[in-house]
């Protein structure tokens, strides 16, 4: 499970979060809203421990995050929405290069996700080549890399095909089936509505349950 | 025909202005280390007693094989600032609005022959004609191989360009090249946006530190071609000059041989260091997320782009023993000396500057300047003591590349890279 504690963070003179904290239990679907520029991208980046909060702690299945905790990002996923890792490197090879730097072996081509994900034509493919849908279906691929306990995805739906954001929907309630934890950020009210154990609204720097 | 109206000029001049902050910025961050050397070189070669630029240009005139190599080499090492001038991403945006083509075109066409500028000048010393077709023909091989021709109309341009290339009279040149110019440039403003999916071979394999080295070398290879042939040029260079210095003073025996020869190969090593660590550098940037992700040790980041770098530079340095030590006729024992202070020279120059190169790229306004610094103390620093030290000066490098690795290590919370994180989660939570 993840656990962020009063988590604060400025970016510049702004307080884009403010005593922040928000639990994403095993076996659900978190989800956190708001408008463009609330926060909710650098609320994803913290938990997943790319940006360092000026206070507060991240716990990952308690685990401490901050500070480089190797432990606790092994049990960590992370989608990002628009980033573009390395263009000139091909799917197959961000593949590997995540599974090295996970530390896991890497699996074989005839891994089931590849082609559940539909990723198998795009394979030997450059990332700078792929349309944006394509590129994230390849980072949810990588995200998926053993199978981790805690699943942190920005805007999933976003540049997915009607299929492709169903197909998301069904391995995000798989996992939650699984017990496993998941937060993800979105404005996608009819695919938040359709998934979300619970939703939170960020504003101003707070967070705060959402009870539509 | 009528004037154009004061809102076309305007317009026209918001388009000059967009592309220069856009294509023409991007290029001059790219291409102020390499025009920089190059004003350097030719203060050198023609400042003061040096050589007439017209010397140069008769030879040229003369020799084809001279003639060739001297167009090749421009060709290929200003073809990366060509490339940002004419494919910049950032400018795609501006063909969506109602702009006339030719106007983008013009501007381009002015950024191209702003940057083909030293080539120009030099040429233009053996006459106004020989200097417009420096321009025409440059201009025209940087189109050509940027649309990747394939169409037979292109085919036969880049076929011209070639015939004209081996003619001794400018003007030949000039109106062989111009076709070139106007079919390479279009075509390749038209390319652009393409996205072409190669056919490549898995390079990624591995644990992690050498998985990441594979990644970044996988973007060298398939993104900066030009960049790899811009330090085989630079070690060619370097082996010419250490063989002339060799003979024109006389230089016998193997330890004197031995000292020179590592001191005139420290600044073409150190530049093929500073061409590969940027773009090594860059790609470490954008994987960031993903290494704080996986929680990658800082160490293991330090390795990886080292490694690379380092790599290519020994291989650089290892070429450049073996040939001077061929060009010099030597024994298998200097050779052998030869090459390997050579390579080792680049496997811990390539270190030690991708570590100082790693402080100075920070991705603000201030990366060129600082950039420039270290390349110019490290020159500096590793010829003078290469000069004074001798063979023992590898020593001194290696302590040095060790210091620089764990000093200036991917930092943690509070440091510059953290700021920098912070800054673009600025600008990406200020974007639509």
């Amino acid at each position: 499970m993840l656990e962020l504690c009063g988590i604060s963070k400025r970016l510049g003179r702004r307080s884009v979060l403010d005593d922040v904290s928000l639990s994403c239990p095993p076996g659900e679907i978190t989800a956190v809203v708001g408008e463009n520029g609330a926060g909710k991208s650098t609320l994803l980046r913290i938990a997943t421990g790319i940006l360092e909060p000026d206070r507060g702690r991240v716990l990952v299945g308690g685990e401490e995050l901050s500070a480089g905790g190797v432990t606790a990002r092994r049990q960590l996923g992370y989608v990002p929405d628009s980033s573009e890792p390395l263009p000139d490197l091909m799917v197959c090879e961000l593949f590997a290069l995540t599974a090295a730097l996970k530390r896991l072996p890497r699996p074989g081509e005839d891994w089931p996700w590849i082609e559940r994900l539909g990723v198998r034509p795009i394979w030997r493919q450059r990332l700078s080549t792929l349309s944006f849908g394509e590129r994230k279906r390849a980072l949810v691929l990588c995200a998926q890399l053993g199978e981790p306990a805690v699943l942190v995805l920005d805007e999933p739906s976003n540049g997915l095909d009607p299929g492709g954001a169903t197909l998301m929907a069904e391995i995000l309630r798989e996992r939650a089936r699984a017990g496993r934890a998941t937060l993800l950020a979105s404005n996608d009210a009819p695919f938040l509505a359709a998934l979300a154990s619970s939703a939170f609204r960020l504003g101003g720097g707070r967070l705060e349950r959402c009870t539509d | 025909m009528s004037l154009p109206t004061v809102a076309e000029l305007r317009a026209f001049a918001a388009v000059v202005r967009v592309l220069g902050a856009t294509a023409g910025r991007s290029a001059f961050v790219r291409g102020a280390p390499l025009y920089f050397g190059i004003a350097l070189g030719a203060a050198v070669l023609f400042g003061g007693n040096g050589m007439n630029a017209a010397t140069v240009t008769d030879l040229a005139t003369r020799s084809l094989p001279f003639r060739l190599s001297l167009f090749l080499a421009w060709t290929l090492v200003t073809l990366p600032v060509a490339r940002i001038l004419l494919t910049t991403p950032s400018t795609f945006l501006l063909r969506a609005l109602p702009v006339p083509r030719w106007q983008h075109l013009l501007v381009h066409l002015a950024h191209l022959s702003v940057a083909e500028l030293p080539f120009v000048l030099l040429w233009a010393r053996g006459g106004a004609v020989a200097g417009a077709a420096a321009w025409s023909s440059a201009l025209a091989a940087h189109g050509l191989l940027l649309c990747r021709p394939r169409r037979p109309v292109e085919l036969a341009a880049l076929s011209l360009l070639g015939v004209g290339l081996g003619q001794a009279r400018p003007g030949l040149l000039l109106s062989a090249s111009l076709p070139g110019l106007v079919i390479g440039t279009r075509a390749a403003w038209l390319r652009a946006p393409q996205r072409e999916a190669p056919r490549d071979v898995a390079l990624v394999a591995g644990a992690a530190p050498f998985a990441l080295g594979l990644s970044y070398l996988a973007g060298l290879l398939r993104g900066h071609g030009a960049l790899l042939l811009r330090c085989l040029l630079y070690t060619t260079l370097g082996c010419v000059i250490t063989w002339l210095a060799l003979r024109n003073n006389g230089v016998t025996g193997a330890a004197p041989t031995a000292v020179l020869s590592l001191t005139l190969a420290t600044p073409p090593l150190l530049a093929c260091a500073g061409t590969l660590a940027g773009p090594v550098l860059r790609s470490e940037r954008q994987l960031r997320w993903l290494l704080l992700c996986c929680g990658t040790p800082p160490a293991q980041r330090v390795i990886a782009t080292c490694v690379v770098v380092a790599t290519v530079c020994g291989l650089c340095g290892a070429a450049h023993g073996a040939t001077v030590g061929y060009l010099v006729a030597a024994e298998l024992p200097l050779g052998l000396r030869l090459s390997g202070g050579s390579a080792a020279a680049g496997l811990l120059l390539g270190t030690a500057l991708t570590s100082g190169l790693r402080w100075a790229l920070r991705g603000d306004k201030r990366d060129t300047d600082r950039a420039f610094l270290s390349i110019i103390v490290a020159v500096v620093a590793a010829s003078l003591s290469a000069a004074l030290m001798g063979e023992l000066a590898l020593l001194l490098w290696a302590v040095v590349a060790g210091l620089l690795g764990v000093l200036l290590a991917p930092p943690a919370q509070g440091s510059w890279e953290q700021r920098r994180a912070e800054q673009a989660e600025r600008r990406a939570e200020r974007a639509p």
